[in-house]
């Protein structure tokens, strides 16, 4: 604490109004959020609260928010990873011939390799994403969706469109159904990580120099960031979650199975989206990913439990996606206007 | 070391050639930095005064030719061998992250560390900020606050934050691109109120520009590039008008102090 005088003390807490907007920003989010528990608690009230369907709710908000906070990432540095989806099936499966099948010559392997071995795959495909698009300037899209239909195909091809299934009593399934103080091991998964992923956004130099290669990688790079390493971590964590979702989805179902996760790239885009993540890059928090991913699981869980047509449930979802980016749009550039005119 | 500072340019570039395929970009330039010196250079479009300066800052590694910063020859080859050596570059387009608050860009790629585990960097984000709020106040530029994002800013604003950022880190020399080709009547003269409080500070500039009357304002001495060659090197003087007139006929070929040496060196 070595101020020089009151006048610096005032200058710096002096946008007290704009960080009151900024956590707006979340606060629209979560009244929304608590709008909608409160909505669904009083359509089901016998239900809703239930210790059973909250762990359905939280299982849910695990899967899409570990998701979204790798696809956070990718895109506040300027990218998308599409293929996300397809990396959990890939994974699975893989996990699945690694621990009950083995490969070729190799014989069963026990959890703690199977998982070691299946996060270090999902972390080459995100450094070979990477390398592709910060190397060969291929367009992430483009790279991250041949790798969407590849990790299909081979996870198909592996299992021969079969799923793997594991013994009803393997330990493995604890992951995945689990719970302690009937808080689902995977939710305390996605806890863990999101803290970590807090920490690193906000208080690392890693995580400045991430917002910066998306805010303006010219002026990221002519400041001495290593513009191409912070890209490919980027990808490299992105692709790690889906591999860590991956075991979790294949402990939960209790297999690996090669149709797995589809679509749900897009699934965790949207919650990155409504949690007011900008696709355009520089813009995003973990946080608000998480309360996205927390949004959709409310709505697909209670819109099941006041039995609304399926057909609907998805008009829905879309319909919030847009009104969550255009209300979140419409906020960005009042706060701007805001002020500019000050 | 007084002494010497006096009479010691702080940058001495000589000789510098420069090809681009069969393009000479640069042809044997000399040019001279003294201490708390502002230095106005100009020439046409593709003179070579953006080549020059891009050698001086790192961005490309010359030909032919040395360097010397503060009579001691240095090899730049980088950016950042360049930053390290004190020179720092002032990008037309202000280079800034739009997306981060002033702090974060005064600081981009330098953040003070308060402590690290192998990759993991965590920030003091109080002392970038209290520096950062110190340097502004230093050079009288009006941010009402140092954690505003940078998108908020106006054009002038945002130039005067990367001429802090510039300045923040004892630079021995501050190279400014053009620093006041995309602002407005009045920004224009706020960045040049902030150029001459460098320059008062003791600062020493290169300023590349197009409006001359920019240099006539705040500069010392006036370097025209054409051709790839220098022309003209000579102090800042007179009105606006007559001062206008000389460059202009330096920049355009009808004049040229240094067409003999050359027919000496060929």
């Amino acid at each position: 604490m070595d101020m020089t005088g009151a006048q610096e003390q005032r200058a710096l807490e002096g946008p007290g109004f704009l960080t009151r907007i900024v956590q707006i920003r979340e606060a629209g989010i979560v009244i929304a959020f608590v709008a909608l528990c409160l909505y669904f608690w009083w359509q089901r009230p016998d239900v809703f609260l239930n210790p059973a369907n909250l762990a359905v709710i939280m299982r849910f908000i695990a899967t899409f928010g570990l998701l979204a906070i790798g696809q956070l990432l990718v895109i506040i540095s300027g990218g998308i990873d599409l293929s996300v989806g397809s990396m959990t099936a890939l994974t699975g499966v893989l996990f699945a011939t690694l621990m009950m099948k083995g490969v070729g010559a190799i014989p069963p392997l026990g959890i703690a390799p199977s998982v070691v071995i299946v996060l270090i795959v999902a972390g080459l495909v995100g450094a070979w994403h990477g390398f592709c698009v910060t190397k060969l300037h291929i367009p992430p899209f483009i790279i991250t969706l041949g790798t969407w239909l590849m990790a299909r195909g081979l996870a198909a091809f592996m299992t021969q469109g079969y799923p793997i299934v594991f013994p009803s009593n393997h330990p493995f399934l604890w992951f995945g159904q689990g719970e302690i103080a009937r808080i689902p091991i995977m939710f305390i998964v996605l806890v863990i990580v999101a803290t970590l992923v807090f920490f690193l956004l906000n208080s690392t130099t890693l995580g400045r120099h991430i917002y910066a290669v998306g805010g303006n990688i010219e002026a990221a790079r002519v400041s001495g960031i290593k513009v191409n390493r912070v890209r490919i971590f980027c990808f490299i964590v992105s692709s790690l979650m889906a591999g860590l979702v991956g075991l979790l989805l294949a402990s939960r179902l209790g297999q690996g199975t090669p149709t797995v996760g589809a679509a749900y790239e897009l699934w965790a885009i949207a919650a990155t989206v409504i949690g007011g993540t900008s696709l355009f890059g520089g813009e995003g928090t973990v946080q608000g990913a998480i309360l996205g991913a927390a949004i959709m699981g409310v709505m697909v869980n209670g819109m099941v439990l006041i039995n609304l047509s399926s057909y609907l449930q998805d008009v829905v979802l879309g319909a919030v996606l847009v009104i969550a980016v255009t209300y979140d749009t419409w906020r960005r550039r009042r706060q701007l206007g805001q002020v500019r005119r000050k | 070391m007084t002494a010497t500072t006096a009479t010691t340019p702080i940058v001495e570039m000589r000789n510098i050639k420069k090809s681009f395929g069969a393009v000479q970009a640069l042809r044997g330039v000399d040019l001279t930095l003294m201490h708390n010196e502002v230095l106005g250079l100009v020439g046409d479009n593709a003179a070579g005064k953006s080549t020059l300066m891009k050698v001086l800052s790192g961005a490309y590694i010359p030909d032919e030719g040395e360097i010397y910063l503060e009579g001691k020859r240095v090899h730049i080859t980088g950016p950042d061998d360049a930053r390290r050596l004190g020179i720092e570059m002032v990008y037309q387009d202000f280079m800034l992250a739009n997306n981060l608050d002033v702090a974060a860009n005064i600081f981009l790629g330098r953040e003070v560390v308060r402590w690290a585990l192998g990759p993991i960097r965590v920030m003091d984000k109080r002392a970038m900020e209290i520096q950062s709020q110190q340097l502004l106040r230093r050079l009288n530029i009006n941010v009402s606050s140092v954690r505003l994002k940078v998108e908020h800013l106006s054009g002038g604003q945002r130039q005067a934050v990367a001429i802090g950022r510039a300045t923040a880190f004892n630079a021995k020399v501050i190279i400014m691109d053009e620093p006041t080709a995309a602002l407005s009547v009045s920004a224009i003269g706020q960045v040049l109120d902030l150029i001459r409080e460098l320059k008062a500070q003791g600062a020493s500039i290169i300023i590349i520009s197009h409006r001359l009357e920019d240099i006539h304002e705040v500069g010392d001495r006036v370097v025209v590039l054409r051709h790839g060659r220098k022309v003209a090197d000579y102090p800042v003087t007179g009105d606006v008008q007559s001062f206008r007139e000389r460059v202009v006929s330096y920049m355009v070929g009808a004049r040229d102090d240094f067409s003999k040496v050359v027919a000496e060196e060929d």
